[in-house]
């Protein structure tokens, strides 16, 4: 008896030792460990941990900073601050892209998924996607969203053995519910590479936006209005494809810029026709500028899913190898009526060297120019000049590949006073620019420890030296000031970030504990004081919030570790499901 | 649960078990022979004439020699007495002692039931190494003994997070007491119960400088369990035990706080570290008690 109860005892022991599992370790993952760069939202600042697909939304009530952590889908590839948003048209939130994963061990597989995650840590939106895209492009004014592949590929990290490379996606964020728009675009053998969207054009039926996607050898027109009757977004017309050079051209060229000219619709009163739009290509190894002209199709030749304009192609030359184009309208006295003006529209192309091209849009005439330096770059802005307080176009051209010079052109009836338009001024060689053009300035940042005030009225010059290199300018949304961030630490172990005053130049800074790589203004209740969130670059994730008025240290408060906030919690969430 | 950590088990297991068997037989020849006042009463000398047949059964308690011999033995055999006070040693008995003080080795297990618990874990099962002190204090009843007494455990595990290994050491210190039952010699069931408090040491390494924090928390147990002995004897003064035991460990929850060391010197702008999550909460436990009685 007593033998038996030893050994119900040893084997219930036994039994109650081997039914213990064993636990699951963390998911671990190729991708660097932490978080990434920190996005600039208008409201908070935003880390996206890849790892295991989180976005940390940080913002600092009562001047501490806080953290919380938003779930989206495994491994996300890409991301950014929604551009609507930014413009104040959007509530604030950021748009990510997530990959999704392959089943594997221990792995439970899951779909690509695309996600709008609020700024203030609310529910996310999410998309479920078809295919695993790895690419965003917004449009400027934040309305469209087109998923697609890189043209390097889809993502090493999780992809399908596959994946249609000419496969897109057009998500419409301004119609709440609707289902993203998926497309496979005709190609030409290649695969989309660049995506522009127009402003709205004047199309035979109304306003009507347009999205070109560039590749080698071809441009596709897609027209972005679709039927959006049901919860599927549902293309109206099927796009155009259009070659950039001829079968036996052994060139392949590529769209590189495109501008929009939105057309017009007739004016009777200045016996104006109706101007059809037109979308300008600048092309890699291209000496000419091309032209597209979205010419309508007759009602009665229209066809039920075939489009209703019909693109034709001319090539503008201007020689040598166009480095940038703007667009600019100018206005001329109607013939009989000097009362009257009409606008004709001019294309300025900078050809590399160191000539200009002016085009006449409606006559095909072209102009060149010379200028006493190379450019490479062109700035148009409508203001007024030191010779001329009304208001027209005028460009700046400059070089970011060395030079000294820059030159300021008035546009106004340039191809008549030609070089006599033309104002030449010193410059240094310069990286980069930041255009306030409300303010009338632009900043110029010349190596990586000066700054230049450029104003354009004044045609003036103010330098900034600084004792420190420093990466790069931004100006937080809505707000004036300009901020130095990427600044090295001076001799006391100190950071400054330096802010900028646009209209007097005076300057202020904080001196931080480690190096500024992103800035947010946090909004504030009317009267309440400011505060500030500056990123510290970093995998853990590291911010400091500070009083944005005073920059004043004491009251300055750091969150370090933000890749760890309620890490238990959310471990627990992404742990594999219960397959033990 | 590892298979080394079973083979223990098992290994252990073994001792007490021969151990108990081994006390088991001398009872069972006593109890053979009536009761042991006549093992006692053949060890004294006798004053009248030993027949054969008669000394048999002396000799059958001292030597337990063959029946055949006594048929051979010659007519006036010399007395048997020096065979009997040769194995006095054997006879005397050797009773089991009283025994106050308890110290043992205790191996503990325990089973993690969050899973946000295993950020500082690989595995769902850890295990701890402790010591436990006991004194006995009243016997509240025939064959129910209280003990108090004194614990420590120590319980160290490694995991895994973003950037690299996890650790948590907790030790814990606490004043338990113990209600046996002594069902037999061998055999003694009992309930314990503790209450003290944890500190516990949470890191989370792979940055430089490493996250840490540090916390007490209230500590309380609740357990049941038999234990296996071998009682204290006059020959031998220590008594050895090995108790199964299984019940439910609480602690208070902390609130992980990770803070970057080196990082609140003066003159740098005060540092928050994050909020990591709570650890703590109730856990099944499983202890192997290793014991010495003396």
């Amino acid at each position: 008896m007593k033998r038996l109860l030893l050994g119900l005892l040893v084997s219930g022991t036994l039994f109650a030792c081997t039914e213990w599992k064993e636990g699951r370790t963390p998911p671990t993952s190729e991708v660097p460990a932490g978080v990434g760069d920190a996005v600039a939202l208008p409201s908070a600042l935003a880390f996206v941990e890849k790892s295991v697909g989180f976005v940390h939304l940080v913002d600092a009530p009562a001047g501490v900073p806080r953290s919380r952590a938003v779930q989206i889908g495994r491994n996300p590839v890409t991301w950014q601050a929604d551009r609507a948003a930014v413009a104040g048209t959007a509530t604030d939130r950021m748009l990510a892209l997530c990959v999704g994963e392959i089943d594997g061990p221990d792995v439970d597989a899951e779909g690509a998924t695309f996600w709008l995650v609020p700024a203030n840590g609310a529910q996310p939106t999410k998309y479920e996607l078809p295919s695993r895209w790895n690419r965003i492009t917004q449009s400027p004014n934040g309305r469209y969203v087109i998923l697609s592949f890189s043209p390097s590929g889809p993502s090493r990290l999780v992809s399908d053995s596959v994946f249609s490379p000419n496969q897109i996606a057009v998500l419409d964020l301004n119609t709440p519910g609707a289902k993203p728009m998926i497309r496979t675009l005709r190609a030409l053998n290649d695969i989309p590479r660049d995506f522009f969207f127009s402003q709205p054009l004047n199309m035979a039926d109304g306003l009507r936006d347009l999205l070109v996607v560039a590749s080698d050898g071809y441009v596709t027109l897609v027209d972005l209005k679709f039927d959006g009757s049901d919860a599927a977004l549902r293309p109206l017309r099927s796009e155009i494809t259009v070659p950039l050079s001829l079968a036996d051209d052994p060139r392949r060229l590529r769209a590189a810029q495109v501008l929009f000219d939105p057309g017009a619709p007739a004016d009777p009163t200045t016996m104006t026709p109706r101007r059809d739009p037109v979308v300008y290509l600048r092309a890699t190894e291209s000496s000419d500028i091309i032209a597209l002209s979205l010419t309508p199709v007759p009602a009665s030749e229209i066809v039920a899913g075939k489009n209703d304009f019909l693109p034709s192609l001319s090539q503008l030359a201007v020689g040598g190898n166009p480095q940038d184009m703007v667009l600019y309208p100018e206005s001329e006295p109607v013939v009989g009526q000097p009362d009257k003006k009409v606008v004709r529209m001019r294309l300025l192309v900078s050809d590399g060297g160191s000539n200009i091209a002016v085009l006449h849009l409606d006559s095909s005439r072209s102009l060149s120019i010379p200028m006493v330096h190379i450019a490479n770059r062109i700035l148009l802005w409508e203001g007024p000049s030191p010779d001329e307080a009304e208001s027209r176009p005028r460009a700046l051209l400059f070089s970011t590949r060395g030079g000294a010079k820059a030159t300021f052109v008035d546009l106004n009836r340039l191809s008549d006073f030609k070089t006599r338009n033309l104002r030449p001024i010193d410059l240094a060689p310069v990286n980069d620019v930041l255009p306030l053009l409300n303010s009338g300035i632009v900043f110029v940042k010349h190596g990586d420890s000066r700054l230049s005030v450029l104003n354009l009225a004044t045609r003036t010059l103010s330098g900034l030296n600084f004792a420190l290199s420093f990466q790069s300018i931004r100006r937080p949304t809505g707000q004036s000031d300009l901020w130095v961030v990427g600044s090295e630490a001076d001799n006391k172990g100190r950071y400054p970030l330096p802010r900028l005053n646009p209209v007097n130049l005076s300057t202020a800074e904080a001196r931080l504990d480690a190096m500024a790589a992103e800035i947010v203004i946090l909004p504030a209740a009317p009267g309440a004081k400011q505060w500030m969130l500056v990123a510290h670059p970093g995998p853990e994730g590291y911010v400091t919030a500070l009083d944005a008025a005073t920059l004043d240290r004491e009251t300055a408060h750091s969150l370090q570790g933000i890749v760890a906030v309620d890490l238990q919690d959310r471990l627990s969430r992404v742990l594999p499901g219960d397959k033990q | 649960m590892k298979i080394w950590k079973v083979g223990v088990l098992i290994s252990v297991l073994q001792i007490p078990v021969a151990t108990a068997q081994a006390q088991e037989q001398p009872e069972e020849n006593a109890s053979g022979a009536g009761a042991p006042a006549p093992a006692v009463e053949a060890s004294e000398p006798s004053s009248e004439p030993v027949s054969a047949s008669s000394s048999a059964p002396a000799t059958s308690v001292a030597e337990n020699p063959a029946p055949s011999s006594a048929t051979q033995a010659p007519l006036n055999p010399p007395p048997q007495y020096s065979t009997v006070a040769n194995a006095s040693a054997v006879a005397v008995p050797d009773l089991p002692r009283k025994t106050r003080y308890f110290a043992a080795l205790v191996m503990q297990n325990t089973r993690l039931q969050d899973r946000g618990a295993q950020l500082f874990s690989n595995e769902q099962d850890v295990s701890g190494a402790g010591l436990l002190l006991l004194a006995q204090v009243r016997e509240l009843a025939p064959k129910w003994m209280l003990s108090v007494g004194g614990e420590w455990q120590h319980l160290q595990t490694e995991g895994a997070w973003t950037f690299g290994e996890t650790s948590m050491r907790s030790n814990t210190l606490a004043a338990t007491a113990v209600l046996r039952y002594e069902h037999a010699s061998w055999l003694r069931p009992f309930a314990r119960v503790a209450a003290g408090g944890r500190s516990s040491h949470y890191k989370l390494g792979g940055l430089d400088p490493s996250f840490s924090d540090s916390g007490w928390a209230p500590f309380g147990s609740v357990s049941a369990g038999v234990g296996i002995m071998r009682a204290a004897r006059d020959s031998m003064p220590v008594g050895f035990s090995f108790d199964l035991e299984g019940g439910l460990a609480g602690a208070g929850e902390v609130s992980v706080k990770a803070s970057a060391r080196g990082s609140q010197k003066d003159g740098i702008i005060a540092v928050s570290g994050p909020t990591v999550g709570e650890q703590g909460g109730l856990t099944p436990m499983f202890r192997l008690v290793f014991g010495l009685h003396f």
